[in-house]
């Protein structure tokens, strides 16, 4: 029976060639699965932050139920309400609310635009909505 | 003058073996790994669904707070049905969240009038609780 012989081991060469080009795979896999996971991560906790703000400011705009628009003042700057940062604006007959967080994501300003209707109190609409 | 001789030796068959052993143990790191990854991309494709129908939720409620149960149901077709006795509409999703009346996962929108105030709680799969804060899952509407 033949038998398979061989005489010489592994030169160094050819284990440092294969080394390097394994470890470059492993950390292009690895780099890859993280990166993609914090990207798809912020973008969940952004979408969430843009929820959380339309809540708050429907919150803050039921505050306004039964307020004159008359009667409501300029605010210079952001005024905290319920852990958020409001600013009220008005425009002729109208008024702009600002709100946006002051944490994370606080370049994500949601804005609408309410419009008193026929001078009642009580009723107004929004007419504008949508973040920056 | 010096003549070069090719080496027809080829690779020894310690090297033959080790490549292989080498390979085989590549290949598996590489296939567990894209098994996670596929893992990992599908729940985050449901996260992001889910995130999906919340915010469609909250805009087809925002649109119309009275009728809200009429349109959701409108909307979702046969994948939502409504409890009456709790004030819930229920709509169906399957595994990668999407409306599906045979599907295993279940958003519930607890919908509740008070005078003119209106009230949105909606509530997720158990599996799926923590991915929203208590924040984004309660919209109150007031409407004269």
């Amino acid at each position: 029976m033949m038998k398979l012989r061989s005489n010489k081991g592994i030169t160094l060469s050819f284990t440092v060639v294969i080394m390097f080009f394994v470890s470059l795979l492993v950390a292009a896999l690895v780099g890859y699965i993280s990166l993609s996971y914090q990207i798809s991560t912020r973008q969940l906790k952004q979408s969430e932050h843009k929820i959380i703000l339309e809540n708050k400011l429907y919150e803050y705009i039921n505050t306004l139920y039964g307020t004159s628009f008359k009667e409501l003042n300029n605010d210079t700057d952001f005024q905290e309400f319920a852990g958020y940062l409001f600013k009220k604006t008005k425009v002729e007959n109208d008024i702009i609310i600002e709100i946006k967080g002051n944490g994370n994501f606080a370049n994500i300003v949601l804005s609408c635009t309410l419009s008193e209707a026929e001078n009642k109190i009580d009723n107004f609409e929004i007419i504008k909505w949508g973040f920056n | 003058m010096k003549t070069v001789k090719a080496d027809k030796r080829g690779f020894s068959l310690t090297e033959v073996i080790v490549s292989i052993a080498i390979v085989s143990i590549v290949v598996l790191a590489v296939s567990s790994t894209f098994l996670t990854l596929r893992r990992i991309e599908r729940q985050q494709v449901a996260r992001e669904n889910i995130i999906s129908e919340v915010r469609n939720i909250y805009h087809i409620f925002s649109s119309d707070p009275t009728g809200f149960k009429a349109l959701i149901k409108e909307v979702y077709d046969d994948a939502a049905y409504e409890i009456e006795e709790e004030q819930m509409v229920v709509i169906k999703f399957n595994l990668l969240f999407q409306p599906d009346h045979s599907g295993s996962f279940e958003i519930k929108c607890n919908y509740e009038s008070v005078d003119n105030k209106y009230t949105l709680r909606i509530e997720l799969p158990d599996s799926y609780r923590t991915l929203l804060k208590e924040a984004a899952l309660t919209r109150v509407i007031k409407v004269s």
